[in-house]
């Protein structure tokens, strides 16, 4: 391994987080380069240095409170969009009732219209029987006219041949 | 009582015990945001903002993970969110005055003018120099040197292989101590070398 991949394990060397063949050989590293060691003696001086820069006073009276406030504030924000969720499904539920009703309705008006239809058919029926029977006595007169047509051409044709026959 | 544990009490509707894992964490996160803002105002803000928005993601929180890790995640990301709506800002008032004088007052009970004075110099330089880093390098500085974390920790927490954070460590080190180089005169650089 190089000199700057050593230096690079150092942070973890010296906060013990390498394991024991990694602690080996680094430290055996130190034993023998100066600049490693200067680096391991600079990130300590670093920590030193950090924890005196580090804040001197945490100001956190009121903090806590102020977060919990928030924290119940949410959680009634949110029972009251629940119950907001609720009351919205309770009422899509009175309106899907509602036009259940309406629709249980048109079909009670459906079959009234079904048995007025009814009626309407029979009155049809009706009035086409009271036109249909006089054209069919036309027609049985037209029919019955035709076959004493037929009749008296064949009698016409008798006395046709029976006056050339005499001829 | 586990976080796990006290996590698990909240989900079933007993929300005080929140301000339980408040306690526990709150310190430490008013101590990482405050590396980013250096304002006690702005820190506090950050930090309610990461429990409002930890209880809000509670239930996604999955067992499996460390509370704590996953609570520094939150973390991380609000401060990298209030360190780039700063720059869009551009708002380059780094320092708050008040809070210098806190500071100073708090200084001095323990120990004398001189030193104070020179103490309160180094203060400003590593500050304005750990400010002055990329993001990246900013935040793994501040999670190991400042919130002593571990580096498996930080791995945990940016979900980032162990050699990456290594690599960004070292980097950010050696950045950091040029800084401090430019922002201290020489003398000042020596002492702060044998701190």
């Amino acid at each position: 391994m190089s000199c700057k991949t050593y230096s690079i394990m150092l942070h973890s060397y010296l906060n013990n987080e390498l394991n024991e063949l990694e602690t080996k050989e680094v430290s055996k590293h130190l034993e023998k380069c100066p600049d490693c060691t200067k680096e391991a003696e600079e990130i300590k001086k670093l920590k030193v240095l950090a924890s005196a820069v580090k804040i001197d006073m945490i100001q956190l009276e009121g903090l806590k409170k102020n977060i919990m406030s928030a924290i119940r504030l949410t959680k009634k924000v949110r029972t009251l969009s629940y119950d907001i969720k609720v009351l919205s499904r309770l009422g899509t539920s009175l309106v899907a009732c509602g036009v259940l009703a309406l629709f249980l309705n048109f079909s009670a008006l459906g079959s009234n219209l079904e048995a007025h239809s009814d009626k309407f058919d029979y009155r049809v029926q009706e009035i086409g029987q009271k036109i249909g029977q006089p054209i069919s006595v036309i027609n049985k007169g037209l029919s019955e006219m035709s076959n004493k047509i037929i009749d008296l051409n064949g009698i016409t044709f008798r006395i046709q041949q029976r006056n050339r026959g005499g001829m | 009582m586990k976080d796990e544990d006290i996590i698990r009490l909240i989900l079933k509707g007993d929300d005080e015990l929140y301000s339980e894992l408040i306690d526990r964490y709150s310190s430490k996160l008013y101590s990482t945001a405050y590396s980013y803002t250096h304002n006690h105002e702005e820190a506090r803000d950050i930090v309610q903002e990461i429990f409002i928005k930890a209880y809000n993601g509670l239930c996604s929180f999955k067992a499996d993970a460390k509370f704590s890790t996953w609570l520094y995640r939150i973390a991380v990301n609000a401060c990298i969110d209030w360190s780039r709506k700063k720059k869009s800002k551009a708002d380059m008032t780094i320092w708050n005055t008040d809070e210098m004088d806190i500071l100073d007052s708090i200084v001095s009970e323990t120990a004398g003018p001189e030193e104070t004075l020179l103490k309160q110099e180094h203060k400003e330089a590593v500050r304005n120099s750990v400010d002055s880093l990329p993001e990246i390098y900013k935040t793994v500085l501040i999670l190991y040197y400042f919130e002593e974390l571990q580096v498996q920790e930080i791995c945990n927490i940016l979900d980032c292989p162990r050699k990456t954070i290594e690599t960004r460590l070292y980097r950010a080190k050696g950045i950091l101590k040029s800084l401090l180089k430019e922002n201290l005169s020489g003398g000042e650089y020596y002492e702060l070398q044998n701190l």
